[in-house]
């Protein structure tokens, strides 16, 4: 397994494209630092800053289309034969990819936030402070700031999970990226009906795509009255739903034939 | 001699069509293992059973601990190619050998790598590789840890004169050290140079699990005399239970335990001049082929 995890550290670390992304997303991240002080009644920089000058978005592409070709890349390049005869365990290969994915997504995840405090302290080191107090007066802006990186990357992990479902019944990853987009921009695509649906029929309210406004209800309490659910609610449903994915996922897995 | 693979009555079904009957044999120590058979016959299918690729019936065990589908305790001591190589295109072949060595065989690679002669690409992506780079790379992957089993199919697929004859070398090199080697190939005469096992498999069935000696000598010879007289030649041949090819030549086969003695002194007696014999010696395609016609 630590074996396992290893090389796919090493396959990820040297694959070229990795770092072109992370440098890509940076450049963007600091071009839209740049353009919200100069525009900054257009581009408010405290709302940029909390979403990490974008990245977060950024970095939920990057992981889909990491989760969604994690495990085709296997078949595309004949490799996983390699990597079965080698472990014997599917169960074992799936996790150490899972692991890796998680390690990948907390390190962009911190990384992205690193980078935003950075520029922020270049851009904006006197407009304002991360202690200044929100309009309700009660939250930090750095409080705000941690739990919208918290709630992004637990609504990305589920609809990672869902990817990573996907991609380990399929061979090949259209399909995963595909499920993986769409199911990240679902809610600012079929918001509105599944609020309609709610209102209606209230056990819809835990239904996953209701679950990915997670990270809107923090920045917009009053969102509970659309949603139906309370933050905690919100919160143990979405981790109840990666783990479910997950267990599909690893026993659609664990069964299939190279 | 211990067996290191042992393969008890496998079964595969893909849906409802049987491809392996009750396949059953074993690899000792340090044996080179032929596996031979026509298109579809099942050899890729034994093969990835064993490597636990495919669900199968039957007992398989590598160093005498069973394999499953999801687990298998000897596993750590396989190393395969199968169909065609799994490379990354985007790490070198150095690289490759690098993440899949362990901590004492790291040392070993550049062994390796003057061994198959591929000093000359292994640090440039796999992505640019020749067929034959990449299937001697595959196959590199496979030893790269020294095995005490290692599966091959079709290894010298898209390898040059050169490339073959140093795969050649290597594998005996490391079966005389003992590690046992299975091997599927369509190029015969290279696998008569190699093999010291056979198993010959027809529809998913065994037909023959012999010494490579064993098939070649107890197998049928040919005999061609020119003589004075051909015409005369067969009929005293003939007459004598020779069985004569069809053909202008005068040709006869030869059964088991047969040998040109009886046939020279019957032509000889009857004052038909013998000028030239030829002993054509069976190789293991007709062999093979005989077999699979049945």
């Amino acid at each position: 397994m630590t074996t396992l995890f290893k090389q796919e550290l090493y396959k990820l670390i040297k694959r070229r494209s990795t770092w072109v992304c992370i440098v890509g997303i940076m450049l963007i991240a600091t071009l839209l630092a740049i353009t919200s002080k100069l525009y900054p009644q257009h581009f408010i920089p405290r709302e940029l800053f909390v979403s990490n000058y974008a990245a977060d978005t950024f970095v939920a592409l990057l992981l889909i289309g990491s989760a969604a070709s994690i495990i085709s890349s296997e078949y595309q390049y004949n490799t996983m034969k390699n990597i079965v005869c080698q472990i014997h365990s599917r169960p074992k290969i799936l996790l150490a990819k899972w692991l890796l994915l998680f390690t990948y997504s907390m390190f962009l995840y911190l990384w992205f936030s690193g980078f935003a405090y950075f520029n922020k302290v270049i851009f904006f080191r006197n407009d304002y402070s991360l202690t200044s107090l929100l309009r309700n007066q009660k939250t930090s802006l750095w409080e705000y700031w941690i739990e919208t990186i918290f709630s992004n990357f637990l609504t990305t992990w589920l609809v990672l999970s869902v990817v990573l479902l996907i991609s380990a019944l399929f061979k090949k990853s259209n399909l995963a990226i595909t499920v993986g987009v769409v199911g990240y921009f679902a809610i600012t695509i079929i918001g509105k009906v599944t609020a309609q649906l709610i209102q209606r029929w209230h056990f819809l309210k835990w239904n996953p795509i209701n679950l990915l406004n997670y990270s809107a209800q923090i920045a917009q309490p009053a969102m509970q009255k659309i949603t139906g659910l309370n933050l905690d609610q919100l919160f143990v449903g979405n981790l109840i739903y990666i783990i479910l994915f997950m267990i599909v996922g690893m026993w659609l897995f664990s069964n299939k034939e190279i | 001699m211990n067996s290191v693979l042992s393969v008890q009555n496998l079964i595969k079904n893909f849906k409802s069509n049987q491809v392996l009957h009750n396949v059953t044999f074993n690899c000792k120590k340090g044996r080179i293992v032929g596996l031979i058979g026509a298109n579809g016959a099942g050899k890729t299918t034994i093969m990835k059973s064993i490597l636990g690729l495919v669900k199968s019936r039957g007992a398989i065990k590598i160093n005498g601990e069973t394999v499953h589908f999801n687990h298998a305790g000897g596993v750590d001591s396989v190393g395969a190619l199968i169909e065609y190589p799994g490379i990354y295109p985007y790490l070198t072949g150095k690289e490759h050998l690098n993440m899949l060595a362990t901590n004492e065989n790291k040392q070993a690679i550049s062994k390796l790598i003057s061994d198959l002669k591929m000093a000359g690409y292994i640090d440039k992506r796999a992505k640019n590789y020749s067929l034959g780079m990449r299937q001697k790379l595959g196959i590199a992957m496979a030893l790269v840890n020294h095995p005490d089993l290692v599966i091959l199919d079709e290894p010298m697929n898209g390898l040059d004169p050169q490339a073959t004859y140093d795969l050649r070398q290597l594998i005996l090199s490391r079966a005389q050290a003992g590690t046992t080697f299975l091997i599927s190939s369509h190029i015969l005469s290279e696998l008569q140079k190699l093999a010291n096992d056979v198993i010959v498999l027809d529809k998913g069935r065994i037909v023959r699990s012999t010494t490579m000696g064993e098939l070649l000598s107890k197998s049928l010879k040919r005999v061609i005399f020119k003589t004075s007289d051909d015409g005369r030649a067969k009929s005293i041949l003939q007459a004598s239970g020779y069985h004569l090819e069809l053909g202008s030549q005068v040709k006869i086969t030869l059964k088991e335990g047969e040998g040109i003695e009886e046939a020279v002194k019957q032509l000889t007696r009857r004052n038909v001049l013998i000028e030239d014999i030829v002993q054509e010696n069976n190789d293991l395609e007709k062999v093979v082929l005989n077999l699979i016609k049945g």
